[in-house]
């Protein structure tokens, strides 16, 4: 029996729906019906297996949105770099070695840093999020909400590239100092130095910035967004 | 400020925006129209630089040996190091360089 396998935003994927689920269809489970593993599916991916492929997709596209926003704090450039990164994984599956060992979404996750440390260099140190509305509002959002969310990012891209990046691993990822570390092609304890680092950088710019305002006698004070 | 305070205030960017609804469905679209690439054959090339390292040094090694100069000097310095033996030489008063 086929399990359609739902995906990050709970909804189940539909045949009639997409039309395309019959090229893609959900991965078979292994006979004991377990889930496979992501390094299971992106095996079987670089076999040409489109239902492994899409699995891996349905699993984790969304996740590496997220941490693209928040890396770029743009919607179609994350967009546009999950969806570049993920072609680029059908195309040439073999790129990914299973017999280094790393796990596969330590290395996409490479990947994606690696696209987005790019795409911030090319188009300059830091958006200016309040100026020109970079940050796409969704319906989701109330205006409070993503002027908050624009305020955090904003000081994150302050931060040095690593700091921030290391930031967002372990804080918005949720990945320990070694997974971080991993991805970051460092050690453990650079990450650690790196996030300790960049919690003292945040507080001295919110502190400074609030003292800013202060004098200024008002205006957006990011410390006191809470 | 506080870690508690700066926790809270970078928690708001825990969430953000979901992408397009039709995110994955458009990369499984992009997908379905290219062709996966076949896997490139193994490389050979580093085994290859290292045997020819290998020989390299080991020739090398053979033509120092048949120029006699790792051999002993017959000069009585008694300098056996090959590069003591040039520094020697040119020191030498007969024949030497300087």
């Amino acid at each position: 029996m086929r399990r359609k396998t739902p995906n990050n935003s709970g909804k189940e994927n539909s045949p009639d729906e997409t039309g395309r689920v019959a090229y893609f269809p959900s991965a078979k489970n292994s006979p004991s019906d377990r889930k496979p593993t992501d390094e299971e599916l992106a095996a079987r991916t670089a076999e040409g297996d489109r239902a492994a492929y899409a699995e891996i997709v349905r699993r984790h596209a969304r996740k590496f949105y997220a941490f693209a926003f928040r890396y770029l704090a743009n919607q179609q450039e994350a967009e546009d770099i999950v969806q570049t990164a993920l072609l680029k994984f059908w195309q040439r599956p073999h790129l990914w070695d299973a017999s280094r060992g790393a796990r596969f979404s330590t290395w996409f996750y490479q990947i994606i840093l690696n696209a987005c440390r790019d795409a911030l260099r090319t188009r300059g140190k830091i958006v200016p999020l309040f100026e020109d509305g970079t940050v796409a509002e969704s319906d989701h959002d109330t205006p409070e909400e993503a002027l908050i969310r624009k305020d955090v990012l904003h000081y994150l891209q302050r931060l040095p590239e690593r700091q921030h990046q290391a930031v967002l691993l372990c804080f918005y990822e949720g990945m320990t100092h070694s997974e971080a570390a991993a991805v970051m092609g460092t050690t453990q304890k650079s990450v650690e130095l790196l996030v300790r680092r960049a919690k003292s950088a945040l507080k001295e710019m919110m502190e400074e910035d609030s003292e800013k305002h202060r004098r200024k006698g008002g205006g957006h004070d990011g410390s006191q967004a809470e | 400020m506080t870690d508690h305070r700066l926790n809270n205030f970078l928690k708001q960017a825990a969430d953000v925006p979901p992408p397009a609804e039709d995110f994955e469905r458009r990369i499984l679209a992009a997908a379905e129209k290219v062709q996966q690439e076949p896997a490139a054959p193994l490389r050979e090339f580093p085994r290859l630089t290292a045997w020819r390292a290998a020989a390299s040094v080991l020739l090398f090694a053979a033509g120092l040996m048949l120029s006699g100069a790792i051999e002993k000097p017959e000069s009585g310095y008694g300098i056996q190091d090959s590069g003591m033996e040039i520094v020697a030489y040119l020191f030498e008063e007969d024949g030497g360089m300087l």
